[in-house]
């Protein structure tokens, strides 16, 4: 594999979105040209996708030529930067006409290298490209001319192009020498991305990029998480590479971790070298990697990152902690006071933590991520940064909480059409789960009804044909989840919904979300990679206190 | 999808009212114009039965505070019977049962109603 990527055996389930980029860049003899931002949660896996569409369209095809390209960290100076881009474009156009692969893995070439192989091949546009390099003095011609060669190469081979951009947030930090870091020079690509001859693919940090006023010209593609039948296989094959055979593989860590690769890599191969195969023992290998393994690193060096100033480090943790417990939204001018005790920092703060992925929400509206490994990691943190508890102890908590919350939980998922009236299905279905739950008939009438108000709420604002309902019972509780790809009715700065004005259906919709907070115990409006999911909880010991009367008296 | 109907019960001056199923915002829109027919026919009494009534919504609910409102208006006189607490509970957050006369049963309602011109 020319870019060190998976074998196609274990590259799981991304088979549609690959398919669908790889049929986009074939639209391009077409001069159909659609740019990509594929956005995502970090780990997802964005990186793996486009290395993927890179090999398939190298070796599967001849009309359009693919060109990937890593945004190092450490070539931030445009000189630099210019070179880098132009000799491995270059390099990887050369190698496209012949298939040669081992021209893909040449490192630190010159141009007076990549002048030498052109050469060789006669290919007299690459000379064209690098005599004109080589003549231009001025740094910003320079990144021109580099940004430009893929659309040249284009226009004299008549072969379109790919450029798929990795990590394209660090064009943000692009500095001329003697002069401060410009955003500005990313402006440069404003031409190049309008060719239509030539397709961008880009990625990286989806908070980063969705930043940048170039990513207008984006169609946004978001890349999801592995379904739990994706990420059992992911996991199964991996033990397998480590001779760990096992049916055993619990379902309730597979759900835990989220369809997230990067987790599911991680615990796989930790579980894989350890020879574990017990329930337990995988809950275990989980525990110890979000102390101090693969994804404990990774997530460490994310905040660490985000938050290079030591000082502040501690205090943020604390907030985090809170933020993650607090079960609700909150705007920049809540965070003082509330999550953090010094205003000053609010929205540096803020801002760092959404980058950096540790809170979500873009438009002001801020919340915990999605993200129950993450969780995790921050309890895990703070138990032992802030309360000073030992490792035995955390651990002992951690496996605690992961075991009962996800253990004991029963879950019942289901899809209805965003069609009017499909909201009794869901009301039926929830009927007979409390009847097996035996919940008394007031509860399950209450639920009933908020569920029946959360459905009308999805099915009259969602943009897609289907509705997604997760029931989760607990000991304890009982979560319903319902998600739509709606997501027009939540205000960003409050994270509660709309409820407009002189529409005579809004009278009832104003009581519909009154109605869900009545009878159920906590509603919760999160926007989510899908569209936007209410979650109603209603908590199940109280529950059964209550007295059973179906009828008034 | 047709998830609502009405049955009717009626006498010379009174009438018993039976919505079945799904009381959303069309369902509750039948049940008012039914309502008012009678009203315009010159029966003021009115009885609900809601022992058929499976499911209520908001918007269907909140339909009912202009089924009071008519009422009002025609100077007549409305009773909910046979109605589920969840229901009750609903109506009762929308105000609704500050204004019409709630029952157990439908006899109780038809007896009340009787005695009253």
């Amino acid at each position: 594999m020319p870019l060190g990527t998976l074998p196609e055996k274990d590259f799981f389930g991304r088979k549609e979105e690959l398919l669908f980029l790889y049929n986009k860049a074939l639209e391009l003899q077409k001069s159909i040209a659609e740019n990509i931002f594929l956005s995502g949660r970090r780990g997802i896996g964005k990186t793996e996708l486009l290395k993927q569409l890179f090999n398939h369209l190298f070796w599967a095809q001849e009309t359009t030529a693919p060109f990937y390209y890593f945004v190092n960290n450490a070539l931030l100076s445009v000189s630099d930067f210019s070179r880098d881009y132009l000799t491995q474009y270059l390099c990887q156009r050369l190698a496209f006409e012949k298939k040669e692969s081992s021209l893909l893995n040449i490192e630190g070439l010159s141009i007076k290298g990549i002048y030498s192989l052109a050469e060789e091949r006669r290919a007299g546009w690459a000379c064209e490209i690098l005599d004109r390099y080589i003549n231009t003095e001025e740094p910003l011609d320079s990144l021109r001319l580099a940004l430009g060669a893929p659309y040249h190469a284009s226009l004299s081979t008549g072969m379109p192009a790919v450029i798929m951009i990795d990590n394209f947030q660090m064009l943000n930090n692009l500095y001329l020498p003697d002069k401060a870091v410009s955003a500005d020079i990313v402006y440069l690509l404003e031409k190049p991305i309008k060719f239509l001859k030539t397709q961008y693919v880009i990625t990286g940090n989806q908070a980063e990029i969705q930043e940048m006023p170039l990513s207008a010209g984006f169609v946004k593609i978001e890349v999801q998480p592995l379904s739990i039948e994706d990420a059992s296989a992911m996991f199964s094959s991996i033990l397998d590479k480590y001779g760990n055979r096992t049916d055993l593989i619990p379902s309730a860590l597979i759900n835990h971790l989220g369809g997230n690769p990067l987790y599911i890599s991680a615990i796989a191969k930790n579980a894989g070298i350890r020879k574990r195969s017990e329930d337990k023992d995988f809950w275990k290998v989980y525990i110890d990697d979000i102390m101090a393994g693969r994804i404990h690193s990774y997530w460490i060096t994310a905040i660490k990152k985000a938050l290079p100033d030591m000082s502040i480090r501690r205090e943020i943790l604390e907030g985090l902690h809170r933020i993650y417990h607090a079960g609700e939204p909150f705007s920049r001018d809540r965070i003082p006071g509330r999550y953090f005790s010094d205003n000053k920092y609010a929205e540096k703060i803020t801002k760092a933590l959404y980058l950096s992925g540790l809170v979500s929400g873009e438009f002001g509206s801020f919340r915990a991520p999605q993200d129950r490994v993450l969780t995790d990691l921050i309890d895990c943190l703070y138990m032992k940064e802030i309360l000073g508890k030992i490792n035995r102890d955390i651990e002992a908590e951690l496996l605690g909480s992961v075991s009962t919350s996800e253990e004991n939980a029963l879950s019942f998922e289901m899809t209805i059409p965003s069609v009017k009236e499909a909201e009794l299905v869901a009301a039926q279905c929830l009927e007979q789960i409390g009847k097996n739950l035996n919940l008394d008939r007031d509860n399950i009438e209450q639920l009933q009804m908020a569920v029946i108000e959360a459905c009308i709420n999805a099915i009259e604002h969602s943009k897609g044909d289907r509705i997604y309902l997760k029931f989760v019972c607990g000991e304890d509780r009982l979560e319903i989840s319902i998600e739509s790809s709606g997501s027009e009715f939540i205000s960003p700065e409050t994270g509660e919904p709309f409820i407009m004005k002189g529409l005579k259906e809004d009278i009832g919709r104003g009581w519909g979300i009154k109605l869900m907070r009545n009878f159920t115990d906590s509603v919760a409006f999160e926007r989510t990679e899908k569209g936007m999911r209410v979650v109603l909880v209603k908590n199940l010991l109280r529950a059964s206190k209550t007295e059973n009367k179906d009828t008034i008296g | 999808m047709n998830n609502f109907s009405i049955a009717l019960k009626s006498s010379n001056d009174l009438v018993v009212i039976m919505p079945k199923g799904y009381v959303n915002d069309l369902g509750a829109e039948r049940l008012e114009s039914t309502c008012e027919q009678f009203f315009n026919k010159g029966i003021r009494k009115v009885v609900i039965n809601f022992s058929d009534m499976q499911y209520l919504n908001s918007i269907g609910a909140s339909v009912f505070t202009g089924m009071v409102q008519k009422t009002l208006e025609y100077k007549g006189l409305l009773c909910f019977t046979n109605i589920k607490k969840i229901h009750l509970d609903v109506f009762n957050m929308l105000g609704i049962t500050k204004h019409v006369k709630v029952f157990k049963e439908e006899l109780e309602a038809i007896n009340f109603l009787k005695g009253k011109k």
